[in-house]
């Protein structure tokens, strides 16, 4: 055991309440290989018995060897264990009191690239866009990588300067496709190298051809024209009868109706007269 | 039709395709101050496709803002010449031209350019005309029609963000720009519907006025120049009879209350922007959460709409009609109070009242602007009034916020900066209420000393009848 290189944990204390099952989370973020030693200090049993049990298990299975008869010190707890992390014992890290089932679970794992875009990104064919991977945590490089169906492809800049642009600042990483194609769309995951184990996103790329918004726009830009015309031409259908000249023409046309209505009963009548007679 | 005379002369129709009018004034304020407040929702995309920071981005919001309001007078004086149809028309195909060229975008000046200045400047000359269209249509309910055509900003805002959002999510910025060219361009179905009316040339809408109240002097009317032009169709002038007419439209500019509301809407503007500004990062700096502050945000904007509607309906009614000024000083007023009160609010179900009530109050005198503006000036000057008043909003909203900034910079809180709003808010509604006072003052000294004349010759006509 290198002691340089032993890493005390956060050490996370549980309240024991009676009829409550606590299930605390403590996340730690794993850089380089190293031991590590976690540390669950138990307060506030009820009884405080002189001695407990407590074990520790590994992604929900229980490490062989590691259950421990913890003494009561100061009514405290202490149970701890020393870890050697590499990258394949990276996982979920818990301290399992047996008496009280009270547990912490440490979980051990790179940084994770947590704000990602669960929407992919869209853009268009000839021109540029700008894909960013951030993380807390400064790794020693970053990667970029483009995914064919099961398969990665490193995105080599030297080889394609005219398609792609990385730039890389510490913590934080973007990728400039040029040029776009159709062919371009697809899963582009960009990968931070840490001595242990990559930490890795996706970003979904879609690329779109200009005819794709084109078509709402040209839906609306019609519909703006037709409601144009339409209102134009009901004003100017319904101008012409609020127009005086053509009041006077209604007037003098419903004055020769009534006149020929009533030559046309006078008619009628004088018939009458004539048949009574 | 027996109120239409041969000159065409007709009385406000308070309804029928007046409510037309309103539709289409909703649709225009939705479309320029929605559509505007929208476009900061583009920023984190620019950011990211420009590599610019912040602050070169939000220069695009301030341009819009600004050109709108400064080419207000521009707006409305198309809106006079030609007509406000052709002005809205016109307006709604720059705006739209001014979306579609910036989806081309290839730098952050570009967008300055194409979305900053012509969109701001389409915007312009949608603006002003159509609200003073309504203010022609309507007399009787003047102010529940200004209500709702104003509440289309805080309506807009509400279903336009989640809309961009989703285009932005779909199409990415350049689509949505091009789409949202297109949605600009239903201002031209707007300007359509805004039929141009000829209104008696006499002021036809009786102001609402008692006596004392001198907000009731109209500018004289000069019958020989046809002003029923402000509004009306195109009539055939000469051109000495068109500067003639120039003078006479911003004739009102030089009238002593005009004078004093314009001072009083350089205040308010000065003090109404920075609540709205800085309200979510001094809930965050008081320890409010992200998700609550922005919860604030959207309950300021959903009682802004409220308060747009009702305070319009409430002061239509026949009891408050006379008194919409003090109404419009009491809304004012009690803004600048809510400013006044923040340094005490720190949790969120504090600042949840003060959200509600300077929403409300917002939403009540922005419906009441054109109103008061036209109870003082008259319909005919309507349009070329409203022109200057927006203009007068346009340098506080730009200078203002980074004035509130720097406030917050040195003094190290919010208090000042809030502080500053509600006393410019409240010395708005102070100056108005002081010169009514006066008014009322001089008004009861005329009358008390003019009731002796009257005597006089009530006397002498008596005498000679007598002799």
């Amino acid at each position: 055991m290198d002691w340089n290189q032993v890493w005390f944990a956060d050490w996370a204390t549980i309240s024991w309440h009676t009829g409550q099952n606590q299930v605390i989370i403590e996340e730690l973020a794993i850089l380089t290989p190293q031991d590590i030693e976690l540390l669950c200090n138990l307060t506030d049993i009820p009884n405080n018995p002189p001695y407990i049990t407590g074990y520790w298990t590994k992604d929900g299975q229980e490490i062989e060897n590691s259950e421990e008869t913890v003494n009561r010190n100061n009514e405290q707890y202490i149970l701890k264990k020393t870890f050697s992390i590499h990258a394949r014992d990276l996982g979920n890290y818990s301290c399992i009191f047996r008496e009280n089932q009270a547990q912490v679970t440490f979980v051990l794992d790179v940084p994770v690239i947590k704000d990602k875009r669960d929407k992919p990104v869209v853009s268009y064919t000839g021109d540029s866009v700008v894909l960013e991977c951030k993380l807390k945590h400064t790794p020693n490089t970053w990667n970029w990588y483009k995914a064919n169906n099961t398969e990665k492809e490193l995105i080599n800049v030297t080889a394609n300067p005219l398609n792609y642009k990385i730039f890389i600042n510490g913590n934080e990483t973007k990728l400039t496709v040029l040029n776009l194609t159709e062919e371009d769309s697809g899963k582009y995951i960009c990968s931070a190298e840490f001595d242990i184990k990559p930490s890795e996103s996706y970003i979904e790329l879609r690329v779109l051809s200009y005819t794709e918004p084109l078509k709402p726009f040209i839906a609306i830009v019609v519909e703006v024209i037709v409601l144009v015309t339409l209102i134009l031409l009901w004003e100017k259908c319904n101008k012409p009868q609020n127009d005086n000249f053509s009041n006077d023409l209604c007037s003098e046309q419903t004055s020769n109706l009534t006149r020929d209505e009533s030559n046309g009963v006078e008619n009628n009548t004088a018939r009458q007269r004539k048949l009574e007679h | 039709m027996t109120q239409e005379k041969k000159k065409g002369g007709v009385l406000p129709p308070d309804g029928g395709w007046g409510w037309m009018i309103v539709a289409g004034c909703f649709v225009v304020t939705v479309c320029t101050r929605a559509v505007t407040r929208c476009i900061s929702i583009f920023f984190v995309e620019f950011q990211m496709h420009f590599a610019r920071d912040y602050s070169g981005t939000a220069w695009i919001h301030s341009l819009v803002d600004c050109t709108t309001m400064l080419c207000a007078p521009l707006g409305s004086l198309i809106g006079n010449r030609l007509s406000c149809r052709v002005a809205v028309i016109l307006g709604g195909f720059l705006s739209s031209i001014g979306l579609v060229l910036s989806s081309f975008a290839t730098s952050l000046k570009y967008l300055y350019l194409t979305l900053g200045v012509l969109t701001g400047l389409g915007f312009a000359l949608c603006y002003t005309p159509a609200i003073a269209m309504v203010g022609i249509y309507f007399c009787e309910r003047k102010a529940l029609a200004y209500g709702i055509a104003m509440s289309g900003s805080g309506i807009g805002t509400f279903i336009l963000a989640p809309v961009v959002q989703l285009l932005i999510e779909h199409y990415s910025w350049r689509g949505a720009l091009l789409i949202l060219g297109g949605f600009v361009s239903n201002l031209c179905v707007c300007g359509a519907l805004l039929r141009p009316i000829i209104l008696k040339e006499e002021e036809a809408c009786p102001l609402p006025v008692d006596s004392e109240c001198e907000y009731g002097v109209k500018p004289p009317t000069v019958n020989s120049v046809p002003t029923g032009k402000a509004v009306g169709d195109k009539l055939e002038l000469d051109a000495k009879q068109r500067c003639f007419q120039s003078m006479q439209e911003y004739h009102f500019l030089l009238m002593p209350d005009f004078l004093v509301l314009a001072g009083s809407f350089l205040l308010l503007a000065s003090g109404c922007s920075l609540p709205f500004v800085y309200l979510v990062p001094y809930a965050l700096d008081v320890g409010v959460g992200h998700q609550h502050a922005a919860f604030l945000m959207s309950i300021l904007g959903v009682i802004d709409i409220i308060g747009n509607i009702t305070f319009g309906w409430l002061t239509d009614r026949r009891c408050l009609k006379k008194y919409r000024n003090i109404c419009y000083m009491f809304a004012v007023g009690m803004e600048g109070l809510c400013c006044l009160f923040i340094p005490l609010l720190h949790t969120f179900v504090l600042l949840v009242p003060f959200s509600v009530l300077y929403g409300y109050f917002d939403g009540a005198y922005v419906a009441l602007i054109p109103v008061v503006t036209s109870d003082i000036v008259g319909t005919t000057y309507l349009s070329s009034a409203l022109g200057v008043v927006y203009f007068l909003h346009a340098v506080p909203y730009l200078v203002s916020p980074p004035i509130g900034g720097w406030l917050v910079d040195t003094t190290g809180t919010y208090t000042a900066t809030f502080f500053l709003s509600g006393f410019a808010l409240i010395s708005s509604s102070l100056l108005l209420f002081s010169v009514a006072v006066i008014r009322r003052c001089q008004r009861n000294q005329k009358n008390s000393l003019s009731k002796d004349p009257k005597l006089v010759s009530y006397l002498m006509i008596i005498i000679p009848a007598t002799s």
